[in-house]
């Protein structure tokens, strides 16, 4: 399995000299295992490159979204497959008890934010609801659940041929008590024995401090929620706007100093890492 | 109608499970850091956690229990209507909230440390999640006006 990182920023993407190590655009990572399927996380600024690429296939491309804030759903707008006529394309997203998917993602797809109405793309989408026991796209078989993020909010667990790609780009899994406890930490079921884990590291201790409850973590907390959930490598992810790349260096050498058992790498746009 | 047998039955859906339903962590955090006691059940009935006030209720620590089984409950607080008739399992407030996916808020009595049977306000309401599984209940016990409450006779 195969997961190239096209944008690991969080909450808007900044770009600039200070930041083109790790990259500036906003969250977006697709998970492929040759052709055929192509499997993209979430749909922020960096889903304009990967839309680049893609637009030369003919691959059928599932994006899964983990939330509609503006950060996950920003690159959709100007994703070049959903302007080719007859392209196959499904997009998954977490459920509300309120709004379905289409009517959601149509306050952003729509004037006055956007010139291009969801319902006038040429290409053939296919909007769905995300289960939550699980369901197959192509060879992969995927697992979505709630996490603790303000609205509804999923996470993502991937797997293929033995190897495990888990995705929570936006979670505090410290709200609801992380405390080597596995049964009342959101998330680990998702990123149980992951080979690799893409999880929020958004924030410095201090920074977390004054942030409680706004839905991201600490980059002690992603090494801490890597560690009890046992995960092999875990991939920082969804930096802070406000950190160039010598404060996420930092943060990275900070987090392999807690890391008990997890290897820890950073998550830098542009990267591609191999699984299984 | 769901009955605690049939409650019981689905058990194995969440023991399959390493982790707690997400509605049942939040939870779990809010009851934490409030004053009135509060138990937190899963969709079986099973007390998955109960805060510091609660502690009291029952004479022991949470940190010394990882769960207590609806039985274990019912044995430990021996609940009772007002007219002091024991309660049994299908008429509990957790259970009858979950039962018909509906708040309940009634008075009963139970049994404190003391052995004593003292009359609390039960106000429960079912957690729901988004997609429509049950995944257990919120009970707030509150000591009734003019009752010490078994906790402070403890």
């Amino acid at each position: 399995m195969k997961v190239t990182i096209w944008g690991s920023r969080g909450s808007i993407a900044s770009a600039g000299p200070e930041t083109v190590r790790y990259g500036g655009n906003t969250a977006c990572v697709q998970v492929s295992d040759g052709p055929g399927t192509i499997v993209l996380l979430d749909a922020g600024t960096g889903l304009r490159r990967a839309g680049v690429a893609l637009a030369t296939t003919d691959d059928v491309i599932h994006l899964l979204l983990t939330h509609l804030h503006m950060d996950h759903i920003q690159g959709l707008g100007f994703f070049r497959p959903l302007f080719q006529d007859g392209r196959e394309l499904h997009l998954w997203g977490p459920p509300s008890t309120t709004l379905d998917l289409r009517d959601r993602l149509t306050r952003y797809l729509s004037p006055p934010l956007f010139p291009v109405r969801l319902r006038d793309l040429p290409s053939r989408v296919e909007l769905h609801d995300v289960p939550l026991d699980g369901w197959s796209i192509g060879a992969f078989t995927v697992r979505a659940a709630t996490v603790v993020h303000p609205g509804p909010t999923v996470g993502y667990r991937i797997e293929r041929n033995g190897a495990t790609l888990a995705y929570l780009p936006d979670h505090e899994p410290a709200l609801g008590g992380l405390d080597d406890q596995p049964s009342w930490t959101s998330g680990y079921d998702l990123a149980a024995g992951a080979d690799l884990l893409l999880h929020d590291a958004q924030y410095t201790p201090a920074e977390y401090d004054e942030r409680v409850g706004w839905g991201h973590s600490s980059v002690r907390h992603a090494v801490a929620f890597a560690d009890l959930a046992g995960v092999r490598r875990l991939a920082l992810f969804h930096h802070d706007p406000d950190h160039d790349d010598e404060a996420l260096d930092r943060l990275l050498a900070e987090g392999r100093s807690l890391a008990r058992r997890t290897e820890v790498v950073p998550g830098c746009e542009d990267t591609a890492l191999e699984i299984g | 109608m769901v009955s605690a047998g049939s409650l019981a039955r689905r058990e194995t859906i969440a023991l399959d499970m390493a982790q707690q339903p997400i509605e049942l962590i939040l939870a779990r955090q809010l009851a934490s850091g409030l004053v009135v006691p509060v138990l937190l059940v899963d969709q079986r009935g099973d007390t998955v956690f109960f805060n510091e006030p609660a502690e009291l209720l029952f004479g022991r620590r949470f940190d010394e229990i990882d769960l207590l089984p609806l039985e274990g409950r019912t044995a430990a607080l021996a609940p009772a209507d007002v007219e002091g008739r024991p309660l049994d399992a299908d008429h509990l407030p957790a259970v009858v909230a979950m039962r018909e996916r509906r708040p309940v808020h009634t008075t009963i009595q139970i049994h404190g440390p003391d052995g004593v049977l003292h009359p609390v306000e039960t106000t429960v309401f079912p957690l729901e999640s988004a997609g429509g599984t049950l995944e257990g209940a919120f009970v707030i016990l509150w000591s009734t006006r003019g009752d010490d409450g078994p906790g402070e006779r403890a």
